[in-house]
């Protein structure tokens, strides 16, 4: 069988954030060996996380856990107990990766800090991902995914300019701060190649979602104009035929950009709508009273054939049938000795030599013998003795 | 400057707009030698890129094209040459540099690249190793990879659109080009991984990255709720599906919010001591977590009648300090001078020898080992045309003048359009 781009890499995994997850997440699907630390009993936090199967919470049934697990191995410890730091550097010797997202400090007070583990394992690659950083003023606030999008400035470009500043739906800033970590490591890892030695990634999931404000803040600089949420309109476009609109039909929503002249005209066979001086509130009434009588499907069809960036929008269910999907292989069933089988999303892009990895995500503790005896060396006696503790 | 972490790559880039861009621009941060590959025309974003930084004083030349913030953001640290793909001569020069580079990257609707003649296989004939990153809309392969989209309408094909807006309202688009963004950056991601793979291996490969399937990502509890449940979620505003209050709150001033984020009972009791302990929060509606969402939105107006008549930052102080997750809403303005911002380094300064000193951003995350920072402006319009010609590909005097003269580059865009 094919194996995965990062197939050679090792990575131990001590995260409890989507930001965190997702990161290993990549890594597993690139074929890296990702062997997740969960605390003993409880898991991780994200196996709390819904869905469940007929929303009955369980602990091997979390369909955020189940997502962002893949391909991952499972082992538990309590880094809570002082037994447990020298388990942490057995197990950080090994590797090439260390990934974690506590909060900054919390790892050096354990006494597992990067220039601990650094000396135990020079070639170490140690990322950190957290919400801001391990420095500055922002440092250590108390955040959720909403915190972060509110100071990042990203909540003040979505939504409409009539109502509250809103949140995308989802962990969209996690998951951004997820693939910086990623990229990160990546980082790490080529610089080790060259130099030989590892070193200490310090990823902020705040400045990755900077990113998402796009150009906004470097027209400020120019123009003084401030940009702000303007729905589904989208902001900083001078060009006519690039407006972004979002406009109900018969059966649901289509998405486009206002097309070139001539060309709705085209699509709907409307001459008033290439008036030079209809309003906005005109176009939107005529344009609608056409869309309102037919299907997104066939909208987005039609704006396509004359290459007009139409789509519809497409609902959950609806992404599960998609023809496009399916002809690509977006989803993938899996088997899960708990959950059952299920249809996960697979690979966020295809490799042609080195396959996506989509394996189920691990039961809590399932490797533990694998990894404390088979790999570390653990004796039996140790094992048990660790597991009544509660350490593992 | 001490060694980067991708020196001694070598990246085609003949990206347009953002996708694609976005991962080259990360590349070059981390010491790799980007080639930005324009077509005769210009990128687009020297058009429409926003507007014009001022001239500098004393710049020799104004050319508006050089002076488009979005453009000079997303390729700083890049060369600049143009070739004309459509030209044999400059498909010719385009091979020859294929053969000393290690990634093509590109973000063409997958048209494009088939009409050049320039697919994988061909590249692969040219050069056996080399990587390649198609970066398109939806993908290289199936019954829609012709489809348009650009930004917002990879998010609404997605699906994340529909998730997104106000409850009981209309999908509503995340702000700005999302796609774009989350699209390049896995890009970059996958091609370090291809890099990685190949220096073990000596094997090349073509990575295709459809936006869409990207985006997919984000939504995988939704789509996990369909495989469970055959449940269709829908749009919660600022919501939560266990917390509350969960929400952005009106305070003093003009267009001044705050967001709360208030889970475990713990938290709840801090929340109504910083609050003064008002009557209200005795009533049994929200004695529970699982009361205080069921009654959420009541829970909303007391607390916004709480936030309203505040300073936004007094009240995110005064909850941070009881240790509730508050933030305010920032505006663009207030980023672009923010203190975490500040002490990180995270905007800098490159001088471009067209504007001065232009602003860049720098990359979210730090390296203790081998530093990074943003050392070169964007290029200008062809600016190292000569330089890609003579010095990478060894053409002589005569050689490159028919490569003017045949039209396979130019130095200067044709039909440029009144900016």
């Amino acid at each position: 069988m094919r194996q995965g781009a990062l197939s050679t890499i090792k990575v131990l995994e001590a995260t409890t954030s989507v930001a965190g997850a997702y990161c290993g997440k990549l890594l597993a699907g690139c074929g890296a060996e990702v062997v997740k630390i969960e605390k003993p009993g409880a898991g991780d936090p994200i196996r709390g996380y819904g869905p469940f199967p007929g929303d009955a919470p369980h602990q091997e049934k979390s369909g955020l856990f189940l997502h962002l697990n893949t391909g991952k191995k499972g082992i538990t410890l309590d880094l809570q107990t002082q037994a447990s730091a020298t388990i942490f550097k057995d197990l950080a010797r090994n590797v090439d990766v260390v990934l974690e997202d506590f909060q900054p400090g919390l790892l050096e007070g354990l006494g597992l800090g990067y220039e601990t583990l650094s000396n135990l394992n020079p070639r170490l690659v140690m990322t950190s991902v957290t919400s801001f950083g391990q420095t500055g003023p922002y440092r250590d606030l108390k955040t959720t995914e909403l915190t972060t999008f509110a100071l990042s400035g990203y909540m003040d470009l979505t939504g409409t300019p009539d109502r509250e500043p809103l949140k995308t739906w989802g962990f969209l800033g996690n998951y951004t701060g997820g693939v910086c970590a990623a990229l990160g490591t990546m980082s790490g890892l080529e610089a080790r190649d060259l130099t030989g030695i590892g070193q200490h990634i310090d990823a902020s999931v705040f400045e990755s979602m900077l990113i998402l404000l796009g150009m906004p803040p470097f027209e400020y600089k120019y123009s003084g104009e401030v940009q702000k949420r303007a729905g589904n309109d989208a902001p900083g476009t001078d060009v006519s035929h690039m407006v972004s609109k979002l406009l109900p039909c018969r059966n649901g929503y289509v998405q486009f950009h206002t097309p070139p002249p001539g060309m709705l005209q085209l699509l709907t066979g409307d001459p008033r709508l290439e008036e030079p001086d209809l309003s906005r509130e005109e176009y939107d009434k005529l344009f609608l009273s056409w869309l309102m009588e037919r299907d997104k499907e066939e909208i987005a069809a039609r704006g396509q054939e004359l290459r007009i960036a139409f789509v519809e929008v497409p609902d959950p269910g609806e992404l599960v049938r998609d023809p496009q999907h399916e002809a690509r292989g977006m989803f993938c069933e899996v088997d899960h000795p708990v959950a059952g089988s299920l249809s996960h999303p697979g690979a966020p892009f295809l490799m042609s030599e080195t396959p996506w990895k989509t394996e189920r995500a691990p039961l809590l503790g399932e490797h533990n013998e694998q990894v404390y005896r088979d790999e570390l060396k653990y004796s039996s006696d140790q094992l048990v003795r660790l597991r009544q503790l509660a350490i593992i | 400057m001490g060694i980067l972490p991708l020196q001694g790559t070598r990246v085609l880039d003949l990206g347009t707009y953002i996708a694609a861009p976005i991962a080259t621009q990360t590349m070059a941060d981390l010491g790799a030698e980007v080639i930005k590959i324009e077509s005769p025309q210009a990128d687009f974003l020297r058009e429409i890129g926003g507007p014009l930084a001022p001239l500098r004083e004393g710049a020799e030349h104004d050319r508006h094209y050089n002076r488009r913030p979005w453009f000079n953001e997303l390729n700083r640290g890049k060369f600049g040459m143009v070739l004309d793909l459509t030209n044999p001569a400059g498909v010719e020069a385009f091979k020859d540099l294929v053969q000393i580079s290690d990634v093509v990257i590109e973000n063409y609707s997958p048209r494009v690249m088939e009409n050049f003649g320039l697919q994988y296989p061909a590249l692969r004939q040219v050069r056996a190793d080399i990587i390649m990153v198609s970066v398109s809309a939806f993908g290289a392969t199936g019954p829609q990879r012709y489809r348009m989209g650009f930004g917002p309408n990879i998010d609404a094909a997605s699906g994340l659109t529909y998730l997104t807006g106000y409850a009981n309202g209309p999908p509503i688009k995340p702000g700005n080009y999302f796609s774009d963004f989350f699209a390049g950056l896995h890009a970059g991601f996958a091609t370090l991984a291809a890099l990685n793979h190949r220096r073990r291996t000596g094997r090349g490969q073509h990575i295709d990255l459809s936006m869409r399937e990207v985006d997919t990502m984000i939504l995988g509890d939704a789509l996990m709720d369909v495989a469970m449940n055959e449940r269709v979620q829908t749009r919660i505003g600022n919501g939560h599906p266990s917390m509350a209050p969960h929400g952005c709150y009106r305070c003093q001033g003009n267009d001044q919010w705050v967001t709360i984020a208030v889970g475990a009972d713990e938290e709840w009791r801090r929340l109504v001591k910083t609050m003064g302990s008002p009557k209200w929060a005795d009533s049994p509606f929200f004695s529970t977590k699982v009361k205080r969402w069921e009654n959420r939105d009541e829970l909303d107006s007391y607390v916004s009648e709480w936030t309203r008549g505040q300073d936004r930052d007094e009240v995110m102080a005064s909850l941070q300090r009881a240790g509730i997750a508050a933030g305010a809403v920032h505006d663009i303005e207030e980023i672009v001078d923010n203190p975490q911002i500040r002490h990180r380094g995270y905007f800098s300064l490159v001088e471009h020898p067209e504007i001065g000193p232009a602003p860049i951003r720098n990359l979210p995350w730090t390296l203790s080992s081998t530093p990074v920072s943003v050392q070169a402006p964007s290029p200008t319009f062809a600016q190292q045309n000569d330089l890609v010609f003579r010095e990478l590909l060894g053409f002589n005097s005569q050689a490159i003048e028919t490569l003017y003269s045949e039209r396979a580059t130019t130095a200067v865009p044709l039909q440029p359009k009144q900016a």
